[in-house]
């Protein structure tokens, strides 16, 4: 058999075995590997290289070696979701570099981390001030994750003391002009509705290219063709606007009449609608 | 135009909000969404409920509008 077929046959045959064992070990990121991961890896892809070129001629010593250094990779990882001792001994723990604002000198040297580079971690997290961190913590990966002091945190509704609405994720219904039939029945709706509201937008399946319901089921569209303008929902806005208009009737009504009874009626319901449309705003306006 | 026929147009704006509601109550699918908007229409329904009492002793009143 010439050398390159037998190059030939042995690199497809582990090009499948490589894709199937790297399918095993997981989905974990390559920037979040630890190292004993990230050897791992490397080792599967040099000895399926070094079998494939033939520098391994013997074929059941270069798979024994393979199957070894997954098996036992397999076997450690299983043990680490078992044990935590185990889990700690092959990942590392994480590391707290600043506490209580003030840095861990002694935890640096213990990672070897300079200052500089401590910084330089800082500001990917986007925390340019020392000051400004309460908490950082170095993950087994190396990554660095950041707790602002709470006066610096992003600000929240809830800092606000604002009521949102809650979301619940959208989901997208049209692909590339195909309907998916999996995530509109997740929903409850059918073909038939899309068809009606596609048909109420006076747009034609084949010209979408992303359609999603989100969880107050109106549909957003997003066409192929960018140079038309659709309308986009705004039933809400009206709904809110009449609810407006509505209540403020109320209150000339009452400021009009001249029976007392009436004018409480009407006074006590214009309040009435004012608690509506405050429950109501964070849905209906975003 | 006569009060009367004010309020009349106020209740049907209301019936209009009610019923939007109604459908966003029914198309939502997040729990607390629903009930919300449920909620809501049972207190919209509440107030076209007393504006029509009212819109009965207007008519009462001014039995000359009565209809418009």
């Amino acid at each position: 058999m010439a050398d390159w077929i037998e190059v030939l046959i042995r690199t497809i045959s582990l090009f499948f075995i490589v894709l199937a064992v790297t399918r095993i070990m997981g989905k974990r990121q390559l920037t979040r590997l630890t190292p004993f991961h990230f050897v791992s890896y490397f080792v599967v892809g040099i000895l399926a290289v070094l079998i494939a070129v033939n520098l391994i001629d013997n074929l059941i010593l270069g798979f024994l070696a393979l199957a070894t250094w997954v098996t036992f990779y397999l076997v450690l990882d299983y043990l680490a979701l078992k044990s935590k001792m185990i889990h700690d001994w092959i990942n590392g723990r994480e590391t707290v570099l600043i506490k209580d604002g003030k840095v861990m000198e002694d935890n640096l040297k213990q990672l070897r981390l300079t200052g500089e580079e401590l910084l330089r971690d800082l500001r990917t997290k986007n925390a340019f001030n020392l000051a400004d961190v309460e908490f950082a913590v170095m993950e087994t990966t190396g990554e660095l994750n950041v707790l602002l002091k709470s006066d610096k945190k992003p600000v929240t509704p809830s800092d606000l003391g604002k009521r949102v609405a809650p979301k619940s994720a959208p989901q997208t219904v049209i692909l590339d002009g195909n309907i998916l039939d999996e995530p509109l029945s997740n929903i409850g709706l059918n073909r038939g509705w899309l068809d009606v509201e596609i048909k109420k937008l006076g747009l034609s399946l084949d010209n979408i290219f992303i359609g999603q319901v989100d969880s107050s089921g109106d549909l957003y569209v997003d066409l192929f063709d960018d140079a038309i303008q659709i309308p986009q929902p705004k039933v809400k806005e009206a709904l809110y606007a009449s609810l407006q208009k509505c209540q403020s009737d109320l209150v000339k009504y009452g400021l009009e009449t001249q029976d007392s009874s009436a004018k409480d009626m009407y006074q006590s319901n214009a309040n009435k609608l004012k608690d509506l449309m405050e429950i109501l705003k964070p849905y209906l306006l975003r | 135009m006569t009060v009367a026929s004010q309020v009349k147009q106020t209740i049907a704006t209301l019936k209009g909000i009610e019923s939007t509601l109604e459908l966003y109550s029914i198309k939502s699918h997040n729990e607390d969404e629903k009930s919300t908007y449920r909620n809501s229409l049972e207190r919209t329904n509440d107030i076209i409920d007393d504006l029509e009492k009212r819109l009965k002793d207007l008519e009462y009143e001014e039995p000359q509008y009565k209809g418009f």
